[in-house]
C-alpha cells in the first residue's frame, strides 16, 4: 500500500509542527523517516495513523483519500515507542486483543497468535504478562499485535528506542527478516543512522515541519541537498563560498573560513545550474580527502595533523588547515608512509558535492534543476 | 554519620507506629465497647422484634441497590469526566462532587421540595416521599459521587497511550470499555463501590428527610439506632450498632479481597 502526504500543515496553539509537509512512500517499502528529536517525528506518525487531524493537506493511503478517517478505518497498525502493552492481558491475551475487537472466532485467533508468536518468537511467553518480560520480549509482544491484524502499513515509532544495542541488533535483524516475509508498507521514525541506514529502502529527513529530502540510504550520504542534512549525516568538510566563474562544469569557487581564504575548484557536471556570484555550500566525504607530502597546483593547503583516531584498518585523522579542521578517513598503510610534519591536504575537484537548495533562485534555473531531477530521480525539496 | 542517619530512622520509624497505633486501637476500642455493652439479652430481643429486623433488611436492601444504581449510571459519568473534553467539564465536575461537602441534610430536603407538593418534579406522579424509593434516591445521591469521583481518577490514571493502543488495533470504544477501561479501573470500581455502599448503609440525614422514619416502612438501621438511642432503649440501639459494624468490616474484607494487590501499570 503506498502513502502520500500532500501540503500537511499542523498547529499546537501558536507552535507551528508542520509546514507544508510532503511525504511520499512507495507500496512494499520499508521507508525511515529520520531526524533530531523534537521536529515532530511521532506527531507525524500519530497524524499517518489518524490520531491528529492535520490542520490542512491530504493524507492518502493507496490513492484513497483517509484525512478525516478515523483510526479504526484505516487498516495501519502502530507499535508504540514505549510499547504500550495492555498490563493486565498476558502475551497471548495482548496479542488477541484486536482479533478479538473484530470479532473473530476463536479458532481463526488462535491461528493467527500461533502465526505471529512464531514469526517474533513468542510461542515460549504467550502465557506470561508484560511486567515479567524483558525489554526485546515486550517489543515483540508490541509487534506480534500489531501484526495480527494484518494491517496495510505498519507504523514503527521509534521501536528500538529503549533497548540496550546488542537488542538492538537483534530486533533489527528481525524487523528487516519481517518486512522481507510479509512484504508490507513500513514506516519506521527514529533518530538513530545506524538504524535508518541498515533497514530502509528510502529515507526522509525531517526538518522544520517539512521533509528536506527523500533519497536511497546512498544516495542522501553521499549527496545531501542541504547543509543540514549533511550535518545531520555526519558529514564533517563542509564549506561555503561563493562563486567565482563556472566554465564548462569546472566551477571556481571563492572559501573563506576563520584564517583560511582559498579559491577552489569544483568540477560538477552533473549540476547545470551554478550561477556565477552565487553562494554555494559543498562537501567532501573524509574518504575522498587525500593526505600527501607533495603539493598539488591546486586544491592543496597545508595542514597540521590535529588527531588521529584508529578506526579498523583506516584512520580518521583531524587536521587543522588554517583554523578549518577537515577530517580525512585514509587507510593506516598508506598514512604510516606519510611524513606528519609536513602534511598537505588535497581536495580532488571531482570529489566535491555541491549542497543543493541554495543557489537555484532564478525561474529559468529551477526549471533545468527540476528537469534534471526528473532525470536522475532525485526529489527535490 | 552512620550512627546519626540510624537514629533518625529509628525516631522516624517509632513516630509512625506509634501514631498509628493510637489510630488503630482508637477503632477497636469501639467495636469492643458496643460489643461488651450488650447482653445476650439485647441481641436476642432485637432478633425476635420485627421492626428491628425489617430495620436490618431495609438498610441492607436499600444499599446494595443504590451500589448497583451506582454502577450502572456512576460508570459512564466517571468516564465522560475522565477522557471528554467540553465546555462546563469543570462545573460538571463541581457539582457531581457537591454532594460530598454538602451536608445531607440539605440534599434530603432539595429532594424533598423537588418531589413534595407543587415541587418541580410533582408532575411526574413518583411516590418519592416516605417512601423506599425515598430512600434509595436519597442514598444515591449522597453516595454516588464517591463513585464517581474514585473511578474518575481510576480512568484518568490509564495511561493515553494504552486508549491509542486500543484504537489502533480498530477496538470500538465499547470493547474498549469492557476489555481495557473496567479492567484496568477495577481497584478504583471496588474502591468506589465500597465507599458507596457504606456511605449509603449509613445514609442519615438526607433518608430521614425524605422517608422520615415509618416503622415497618422506611426506618432503616441507622434511623432505628437513633430512635432506640432516644427513647431510652440503649441495649437496642447498642446491639444494632454492632450488628452494623460487624456487617460493614465483613463485606469490606469481602470487597477489598477481590481488589489486586498489584500496580496494574507496573509493565
Amino acid at each position: 500500500m503506498s502513502i502520500r502526504l500532500e501540503h500537511i500543515f499542523k498547529k499546537f496553539g501558536d507552535c507551528p509542527v508542520f509546514n507544508d509537509l510532503n511525504l511520499p512512500v512507495n507500496a512494499g517499502e520499508y521507508h525511515v523517516i529520520l531526524g533530531p528529536s523534537g521536529e515532530g517525528k511521532t506527531v507525524l506518525l500519530k497524524t499517518i495513523a489518524g490520531f491528529i487531524r492535520p490542520d490542512r493537506g491530504r493524507i492518502y493511503i493507496h490513492g484513497t483519500d483517509v484525512t478525516m478517517a478515523s483510526v479504526q478505518e484505516r487498516s495501519v497498525g502502530l507499535v508504540f515507542q514505549d510499547f504500550a502493552l495492555f498490563p493486565h492481558l498476558t502475551v497471548h491475551d495482548n496479542i488477541a486483543f484486536g482479533l478479538r475487537a473484530q470479532g473473530c472466532s476463536k479458532k481463526t485467533i488462535n491461528l493467527k497468535i500461533d502465526k505471529y508468536a512464531a514469526i517474533t518468537g513468542l510461542a515460549r511467553y504467550l502465557k506470561k504478562y508484560p511486567a515479567t518480560l524483558s525489554g526485546g520480549q515486550k517489543q515483540r509482544v508490541a509487534l506480534a499485535r500489531a501484526l495480527a491484524l494484518e494491517p496495510e502499513v505498519l507504523l514503527l515509532d521509534e521501536p528500538l528506542g529503549s533497548l540496550d544495542t546488542s537488542l538492538q541488533e537483534e530486533i533489527r535483524l528481525e524487523l528487516k527478516q519481517i518486512h522481507h516475509e510479509l512484504n508490507m508498507t513500513i514506516i519506521h521514525v527514529t533518530h538513530n543512522k545506524t538504524e535508518a541506514f541498515f533497514l530502509a529502502d528510502n529515507i526522509s529527513i525531517i526538518h522544520k515541519g517539512k521533509i528536506v529530502q527523500t533519497e536511497t540510504p546512498e544516495q542522501l550520504f553521499y549527496k545531501p541537498k542541504s547543509s543540514f542534512v549533511a550535518e545531520f549525516m555526519g558529514i564533517t568538510n563542509i564549506f561555503d563560498g561563493r562563486i567565482v566563474r563556472e566554465i564548462k562544469h569546472n566551477v571556481h569557487v571563492h572559501v573563506a573560513a576563520n584564517e583560511y581564504h582559498e579559491s577552489l575548484l569544483l568540477y560538477l557536471p552533473k549540476f547545470p545550474v551554478i550561477e556565477d556570484n552565487e553562494s554555494i555550500s559543498f562537501c567532501i566525504h573524509p574518504e575522498k580527502v587525500i593526505l600527501t607530502n607533495r603539493k598539488y597546483d591546486r586544491n592543496c593547503l597545508p595542514g597540521h595533523v590535529f588527531h588521529i583516531i584508529s578506526n579498523g584498518a583506516m584512520f580518521d585523522v583531524i587536521i587543522d588547515v588554517m583554523g578549518h579542521q577537515i577530517k580525512a578517513t585514509v587507510p593506516k598503510t598508506v598514512f604510516n608512509r606519510i611524513d606528519k610534519d609536513d602534511v598537505f591536504v588535497y581536495f580532488p575537484p571531482e570529489s566535491f558535492h555541491p549542497l543543493c537548495g541554495k543557489t537555484h533562485r532564478m525561474p529559468e534555473n529551477k526549471r533545468k534543476c527540476m528537469n534534471y531531477a526528473a532525470d536522475s530521480r532525485i526529489i527535490l525539496s | 554519620m552512620k550512627i546519626l542517619n540510624k537514629n533518625k530512622s529509628v525516631v522516624f520509624n517509632t513516630t509512625f507506629i506509634v501514631l498509628s497505633s493510637i489510630f488503630f486501637t482508637s477503632i477497636v476500642m469501639i467495636v469492643l465497647t458496643l460489643a461488651f455493652s450488650i447482653t445476650q439479652e439485647d441481641l436476642r430481643q432485637i432478633l425476635e422484634t420485627s421492626r428491628l429486623v425489617t430495620a436490618i433488611w431495609l438498610s441492607i436492601k436499600t444499599s446494595f441497590i443504590v451500589m448497583l444504581i451506582t454502577f450502572v449510571i456512576g460508570l459512564p459519568v466517571a468516564y465522560v469526566l475522565a477522557r471528554k473534553t467540553f465546555p462546563g467539564r469543570a462545573l460538571c465536575d463541581a457539582l457531581i462532587e457537591l454532594p460530598i461537602v454538602m451536608p445531607p441534610l440539605i440534599t434530603g430536603l432539595a429532594i424533598l421540595m423537588m418531589f413534595g407538593n407543587d415541587g418541580m418534579l410533582s408532575g411526574l406522579r413518583i411516590d418519592i416521599i416516605f417512601t423506599q424509593k425515598g430512600i434509595v434516591l436519597a442514598q444515591l445521591m449522597v453516595a454516588a459521587p464517591f463513585f464517581i469521583k474514585t473511578v474518575r481518577e481510576s480512568i484518568s490514571a490509564i495511561p493515553e497511550n494504552l486508549f491509542e493502543a486500543a484504537a489502533s488495533l480498530r477496538a470500538s470504544r465499547f470493547f474498549t470499555l469492557r476489555a481495557m477501561i473496567i479492567p484496568l479501573s477495577k481497584n478504583g470500581i471496588i474502591a468506589g463501590l465500597i465507599l458507596t455502599w457504606a456511605r449509603a448503609l449509613g445514609e442519615f440525614g438526607a433518608t430521614s428527610m425524605v422517608a422520615g422514619c415509618i416503622p415497618m416502612k422506611t426506618e432503616t438501621m441507622t434511623l432505628a439506632i437513633y430512635m432506640s438511642a432516644m427513647s431510652g432503649e440503649q441495649g437496642h440501639a447498642n446491639a444494632m450498632a454492632l450488628i452494623l459494624t460487624l456487617f460493614s468490616l465483613f463485606f469490606l474484607i469481602l470487597f477489598k479481597s477481590t481488589m489486586s494487590k498489584t500496580n496494574v501499570y507496573q509493565t
